[in-house]
């Protein structure tokens, strides 16, 4: 009896399993670490799957914006692209340049407007000011360029192919 | 055996901080970087596999 006990006792105290404990020795943790590794590795895949979905859904349908001679120099066009509540605007700045953006101010999401006469793009709101050649800001509260359209001339007019990313931008 | 164990601690380390600046870019949008994160881990995993050769083969030697 007293012995039963005894062992009972020693055993919850000095928990120590010979056999146990051979078990997890410095070559099963080292085995088991090895598989932790590639447990890890395995989980960045989805992680990778994500960004290789990510670059497909960016490609943008074409959108015909205007046909080659429609704009005078120093005028400009608007239209929405890629869905109907994203304003942008083409602008031709001499015989072969054009550039395209979205309006919508990065301050407060006014629409911007093109200035043939200062040759700037202008937010009324707030006086925000951004070149016409990158869509960078040049004065005012706005803290992010506007992201930029890519264009594509064609034989048969000028179109919209997709967006051009802009750093912090991503979404848009 | 000894030497190896201090070799996976700092694999294990290194794996784990990738993860985590890994999830970080994840969150921050910058997709695009996401792919030389996992080719990073994939490199940790591969070399501690070699190494785990590598040692067992030294042990076996010495046994």
């Amino acid at each position: 009896m007293w012995k039963r006990i005894d062992r009972y006792l020693r055993e919850q105290a000095l928990n120590i399993k010979r056999e146990k404990e051979l078990d997890m020795n410095r070559r099963g943790f080292i085995a088991a670490s090895l598989g932790l590794l590639g447990v890890l590795f395995l989980s960045s895949f989805p992680f990778t799957a994500r960004a290789y979905r990510t670059v497909k859904e960016r490609q943008q349908p074409a959108y015909k914006i205007a046909g080659l001679d429609e704009l005078q120099i120093g005028d400009s066009k608007p239209f929405q692209y890629p869905h109907d509540n994203e304003p942008a605007l083409l602008i031709r700045l001499s015989d072969n340049q054009y550039r395209s953006y979205h309006i919508k101010c990065t301050h407060l999401g006014c629409p911007v407007f093109w200035d043939k006469d200062s040759g700037k793009m202008k937010c009324p709101c707030h006086h925000g000011f951004f070149n016409v050649e990158d869509g960078s800001v040049i004065a005012g509260p706005p803290q992010r360029a506007l992201p930029a359209v890519k264009l594509d001339f064609r034989s048969d007019g000028i179109y919209a192919v997709g967006l051009t990313p802009i750093e912090g931008h991503e979404g848009v | 055996m000894r030497m190896l164990w201090w070799f996976f601690i700092f694999f294990l380390a290194a794996q784990m901080i990738l993860i985590q600046f890994m999830a970080e870019e994840y969150l921050a949008g910058h997709h695009d970087k996401l792919p030389y994160y996992s080719v990073a881990t994939g490199f940790v995993f591969v070399m501690g596999v070699l190494m785990y050769l590598y040692f067992r083969n030294v042990d076996d030697t010495r046994d």
